[in-house]
């Protein structure tokens, strides 16, 4: 890989050991994927987990004087308050991850969003820009939705990218990378987001890691919220950073003939059965519920209103916790409405995600969500899901049961 | 009889020479579902369920997909001194590279299909950093 003289001076650490720590992950990576340069970026996203390993990176960058460079949002972590609220015990260890989190942060100088749909507001990438964003929801959303470019980074990789404003040019910042290698051809029935959920989820199973599916035969009329499950679930159930959906994204668009486009004559069809299938498997059990999970990504304004609309005049039932995950942002907009829905039982919290210590008061019981992810990362955790949509979930909180 | 070695010239992110026998997957190893403590595979359906990696070449065919998770299974490996001697990775991608870089263990790509059938029977593997070159020993056994 080629670097300028400035790059080669921050690696031999003229420009400070944490400059030079957070080059030296760039360039072992473009070597080891033949980028031939690097390339500047704009804005980053750090998925910080708050787990041991990725603390230790971060910590190593900071202490040893690193900033960022460039705007980098963070993932959620959670909300030291909710520990209080929900009357959970945490322990040192736990609350210790989420210090050094948010300390590490301040070091940084990245902007604690806290927030994993960066993409749909504060962190938003244009047509055709080079980006470092880490995040399985993230990276397939500003690929394809926006035709912005980034690898399916590491949040190590992101944050090192946020320090330096450079990434390693290779994979899907190059055209030839970007190119269809499959058609899908969907002829089942998908008429909301948590059919986009179910289709997302299903072809992360059938495809290929990187595959590039071109995607025909879905409805132009595509919601913000379909399109980021859509993305969530074919990246969790497999490693998919970029699709092209017929008629909807913009990359797509610009081809006339995508038959042509497409690199190979590999094609897949995806029926109703299918489709299906995968909701009988996420939606067959049912019993009594402690808990309701909403926004695994992040909601969006709309769907909170829509709880707050379908819960009118009733209130979540005395043994079910309903809880909704959103960014701080889309919490100060709510305002009052975050009270209205706190008297029908709603708890509409910032900078959190389901798969965090907080929450092990639900563990062990049945809960019901929307998200195909955070049920997959909450077994971890001993907790089962019945996935289904927010209009089935509210009316399972409000009975108590499903 | 004494066992026949190959030399060739690998990509490789290090900051030492290395060597280890070879552990050979042809599956990918999640870290975070390796026992920090035994270093033991957890993975249920593993074909390596139950193998230690500690000081092994692991020799794996993919690091596609990997999971996020990858860098805080390794760091727990490697807080316990538990980790493998090198990863040998066919067809990486950047989760796996960037949680061995970060972890100090070496990690070597760029080999053909050749060399994986031959890491299959076992054997040993040096790695020369500075040079950039992957030695493999046949194991003697193999050699006979």
């Amino acid at each position: 890989m080629l670097l300028t003289t400035e790059e080669e001076n921050v690696l031999n650490g003229n420009f400070g050991i944490g400059k030079s720590n957070a080059m030296k992950l760039l360039v072992s990576l473009g070597e080891m994927f033949d980028a031939d340069r690097l390339i500047p970026i704009k804005r980053a996203h750090w998925a910080v987990s708050g787990q041991e390993g990725d603390l230790f990176f971060a910590e190593k960058l900071a202490n040893s004087g690193a900033r960022v460079s460039v705007v980098t949002t963070t993932n959620p972590a959670w909300d030291s308050s909710l520990s209080d609220l929900f009357h959970v015990d945490i322990d040192d260890y736990e609350r210790s991850l989420l210090d050094r989190t948010i300390e590490v942060s301040d070091k940084l100088g990245v902007i604690k969003s806290f927030n994993c749909t960066p993409y749909l507001y504060k962190d938003v990438p244009s047509f055709g820009e080079h980006t470092a964003f880490s995040e399985s929801s993230a990276t397939p959303y500003i690929n394809s939705v926006y035709g912005a470019r980034t690898n399916r980074e590491s949040s190590s990789s992101a944050l090192a990218a946020g320090v330096i404003g450079k990434t390693p040019n290779y994979g899907l910042h190059l055209d030839k990378n970007r190119v269809p290698n499959i058609t899908v051809d969907v002829s089942a029935q998908i008429k909301d987001d948590f059919d986009m959920g179910l289709l997302g989820w299903y072809l992360g199973e059938i495809l290929k890691p990187d595959d590039v599916p071109l995607i025909r035969g879905l409805s132009s009329e595509m919601t913000e919220e379909g399109l980021r499950d859509f993305g969530a679930m074919i990246n969790t159930s497999g490693a998919v950073s970029l699709f092209h959906l017929e008629g909807v994204t913009p990359e797509v668009k610009r081809i006339s003939d995508t038959s042509l486009w497409v690199t190979s004559r590999e094609k897949i069809t995806v029926t109703s059965e299918d489709v299906e299938r995968v909701r009988k498997k996420f939606t067959e059990r049912g019993g009594k519920i402690n808990s309701v999970y909403i926004g695994c990504p992040h909601s969006t304004i709309p769907e909170i209103m829509k709880v707050n609309r379908l819960l009118d005049g009733r209130k979540v039932n005395d043994d079910v916790k309903f809880l909704i995950f959103t960014s701080a942002t889309n919490l100060k907009i709510l305002g009052e409405n975050v009270k209205k829905l706190a008297s029908k039982g709603v708890y509409v919290m910032q900078d959190s995600c389901v798969d965090e210590p907080v929450f092990k008061f639900t563990e062990g019981g049945l809960g019901a969500t929307n998200s195909l992810k955070a049920a997959y990362y909450r077994k971890r955790r001993n907790q089962e899901f019945v996935v289904t949509t927010i209009e089935n979930l509210v009316e399972a909180a409000v009975r108590g049961y499903i | 009889m004494s066992a026949k070695s190959y030399v060739q010239k690998v990509k490789s992110a290090c900051n030492g020479n290395t060597e280890g026998e070879v552990l050979f997957s042809n599956r990918s190893v999640n870290f975070y579902l390796v026992d920090p403590v035994t270093s033991e595979i957890l993975e249920d359906d593993h074909p390596l369920k139950g193998i230690k990696v500690k000081g092994k070449a692991l020799v794996i065919p993919s690091g596609k997909g990997s999971s996020v998770v990858q860098l805080d299974g390794l760091y727990q490996l490697l807080t316990r001194n538990n980790q493998p001697s090198m990863i040998v990775v066919k067809d990486p991608d950047p989760v796996i590279v960037s949680a061995a870089i970060i972890c100090d263990v070496p990690i070597v790509t760029g080999v053909n299909d050749e060399f994986m059938s031959m890491a299959k029977k076992g054997g040993s593997l040096r790695l020369d950093c500075q040079r950039r070159e992957l030695t493999f020993v046949e194991s003697v056994e193999e050699s006979k």
